[in-house]
């Protein structure tokens, strides 16, 4: 394991940032730390940095236990949101410090900086300084700082988030192809769904301090351990009470053999493959909607004002396995944990 | 004199006025009456504070100290050059005197205010500490205080009899009625400027440059040298600029606690004062010009090495356009 992380609390002031977190990473995996803003994932990142120091718990990086350790005393790399660019120095200075700092002999600086500086397609640009870079050439130049001094782990806080979509989709893709190249163990915090399940080969849903469920993201959107990973991990609609994926909804016009839910369509908007139908429950008159294939939303025809059935399918995992119509139970941490370590 | 110069400035107050008028105008198709009425509203608004801006600093700034310099040098060039060398005049023994002693105080002061406004705004800005709400304000009393309670205060404590100096007194060091005496009440004048300047500097630029550089290696003190100082060069340049001409221009403080000794404790601002006070408007004038000289060489620097930076930093730029952001494998 790359990174352990063992019953690890942490407060700021009154309010829980972390709260009995355990965590595995495994080496040479690139793990995405997924939830909510202010659910505590940028927190543990910098615990495991040692940017911030846990209040309880432990945190062990290839086995050694790190806990009392300086960030710079870890092999770790940084890369923070903003991308923290040393402003009065050249993009070349920028990436050299760390090897500067370390008095590393100037010829090796000078051609591991170069190196790195092609690797991050930047090599054009090393006398300018970060004013005068857009923003995807300053986070490749903070991944290229971060990388100089060879760490164990490569740590991203929200790597993407300051960056317009075109050039996050390119720098997402750019990212997986570096970490099959280099392999460096990677962490990586998003707080977006879609992001962490195109980069991550792991997931780790974090909210509210805790840690929710750990998984691919088949796992994760195929098993959620409860309603908060199932919400936050892939659409998700309500009926009567219960969140189901709205593509396991079957729509009829015949009331089935147990548990469908009259209502009434509002409305059809076709968009492409994907069929989306928001419909009226009757019972307590609720809003919902679901997602039909192309082919079925033919073959039903379905039409505004119509009286229709719902029936939520057995997602494997998503569903409460009684079949009952309650609300799952409130997420357990315990229970989480141990889907967890699974 | 102000017959000369005050038309003149006025004269370009108006032009400017005219100009700040056409400018915002330049360029938008007309509107019709009621964006003409807008148009012509904004250039008296523009206008109006532009003349007063020149006014206000003419009055108060401009005409007083080219006063001086026309009054300095109102017997003639030739006559004011034989002044200035003359052992007689202004090239007296006193004169040099005190042009040295000002000069030497300001090389301690300054420095001692530089180092100590940067500690404490770090201090300040990156630690949380019992007291620090009391240092904040503590830095401020010097601007609260009149220098010459300044002077008081510390000829209390400093003088020969006092708590300090007499304990310092039967050690053999003197500290009132002495250049350490000046030293101490410029330093104490000048302590806000370095670190008000530096403060909310640090504020701005955060902590993440600086966790940064923790990550990749560097120990606090790499971190104070290679990131935080050059990160708040100028807003130690200005602190230091502001800090030298309080200094150079103290007298209240530095007038009690020095004792006013010609040729042995009189600064430069003392100087001009005695010469007043003695008849010797001329030598008054040129003193004050002298004084007036260095504040704006030190100005002066200042704006010539950020000029330069800024040139620098404007060229690097420029040789560059904007670099592509598609990534090939």
């Amino acid at each position: 394991m790359a990174i352990q992380v063992r019953g690890v609390s942490k407060r700021f002031g009154d309010a829980v940032a972390l709260e009995d977190v355990n965590l595995d990473v495994p080496t040479g995996s690139l793990t995405a730390l997924l939830g909510p803003s202010g659910g505590g994932k940028s927190t543990l990142l910098r615990v495991v940095a040692g940017l911030e120091t846990p209040d309880s718990g432990k945190v062990f990086i290839d086995g050694e236990d790190v806990t009392g350790l300086a960030p710079r005393d870890r092999g770790i790399g940084f890369c923070f949101q903003h991308y923290a660019p040393f402003r009065h120095m050249t993009v070349f200075e920028n990436v050299a410090f760390g090897l500067k700092v370390r008095r590393r002999p100037k010829v090796e600086t000078r051609r591991r900086v170069s190196e790195l500086l092609e690797l991050v397609r930047l090599e054009d640009l090393a006398n300018r300084y970060p004013s005068q870079l857009s923003g995807g050439q300053r986070q490749r130049m903070a991944l290229a700082r971060a990388l100089a001094v060879e760490p164990r782990l490569l740590l991203l806080d929200e790597p993407f988030g300051a960056l317009d979509a075109k050039v996050r989709q390119e720098l997402r893709s750019w990212l997986r192809r570096l970490h099959d190249e280099v392999h460096i163990t990677t962490v990586l915090v998003t707080h977006d769904q879609e992001e962490a399940m195109d980069v991550a080969d792991r997931l780790a849903v974090i909210n509210l301090g805790r840690l929710e469920q750990v998984g691919t993201s088949a796992e994760l959107y195929d098993n959620p351990v409860n309603d908060f990973v199932l919400t936050f991990v892939g659409p998700a609609t309500r009926i009567a009470g219960r969140f189901v994926r709205p593509h396991d909804v079957t729509v009829s016009r015949e009331p089935g053999p147990d548990g469908s839910f009259p209502a009434k369509v509002t409305r059809v908007t076709h968009l492409g493959f994907e069929v989306r139908v928001e419909l009226e429950l009757e019972l307590e008159s609720d809003d919902t909607w679901v997602q039909l294939d192309r082919d079925t939303a033919r073959d039903l025809d379905l039409h505004i004002g119509e009286n229709v059935f719902l029936e939520p399918r057995d997602a494997p995992g998503a569903l409460d396995p009684n079949g009952s119509v309650t609300r799952l139970p409130a997420p357990d941490p315990e229970d989480a944990l141990n889907h967890a370590h699974a | 004199m102000s017959v000369v110069t005050a038309p003149d400035t006025l004269g370009t107050a108006d032009a400017g006025g005219t100009g700040g008028g056409v400018t915002a105008n330049r360029g938008r198709p007309d509107r019709g009456p009621r964006a003409r009425g807008a148009a012509s509203r904004r250039f008296l608004v523009r206008g109006g504070l532009r003349l007063f801006t020149v006014v206000y600093l003419a009055m108060l700034v401009a005409v007083p100290v080219g006063a001086i310099a026309y009054k300095a040098f109102a017997p003639g060039f030739s006559e004011a050059w034989r002044d200035l060398t003359n052992p007689e005049g202004l090239g007296t023994h006193d004169f040099v005197h005190a042009l040295v002693l000002t000069l030497v105080v300001a090389a301690i002061a300054v420095p001692l205010n530089t180092v100590f406004g940067v500690g404490a705004a770090i201090l300040l800005a990156r630690h949380r500490f019992p007291g620090s709400r009391l240092l904040d304000a503590v830095i401020d009393l010097p601007i609260a205080i009149s220098p010459v309670v300044v002077g008081f205060s510390l000829l209390l404590v400093y003088d020969n009899t006092g708590w300090i100096g007499s304990w310092l007194a039967a050690r053999g060091i003197h500290i009132a009625f002495s250049i350490p005496g000046i030293v101490l009440a410029s330093a104490f004048i000048s302590i806000p400027y370095v670190a008000r300047e530096v403060l909310p500097v640090l504020q701005e630029i955060g902590t993440e440059q600086e966790q940064a550089a923790a990550t990749l290696g560097a120990g606090p003190l790499q971190t104070l040298m290679r990131i935080t100082l050059p990160s708040i060069r100028w807003g130690v340049a200005y602190g230091v600029t502001l800090t030298t001409a309080r200094v150079l221009g103290e007298f209240g403080a530095v007038s009690v606690i020095s004792g006013n000794i010609q040729g042995q404790t009189e600064t430069l601002t003392l100087y001009v004062s005695n010469q007043f006070g003695n008849y010797n408007l001329v030598g008054a004038y040129m003193g004050g010009l002298v004084l007036a000289v260095i504040a704006l060489m030190v100005l002066g620097l200042l704006s010539l090495s950020k000029r330069k930076e800024s040139r620098s930093w404007r060229s690097k730029s420029a040789e560059s356009p904007s670099g592509s952001e598609t990534l090939s494998p």
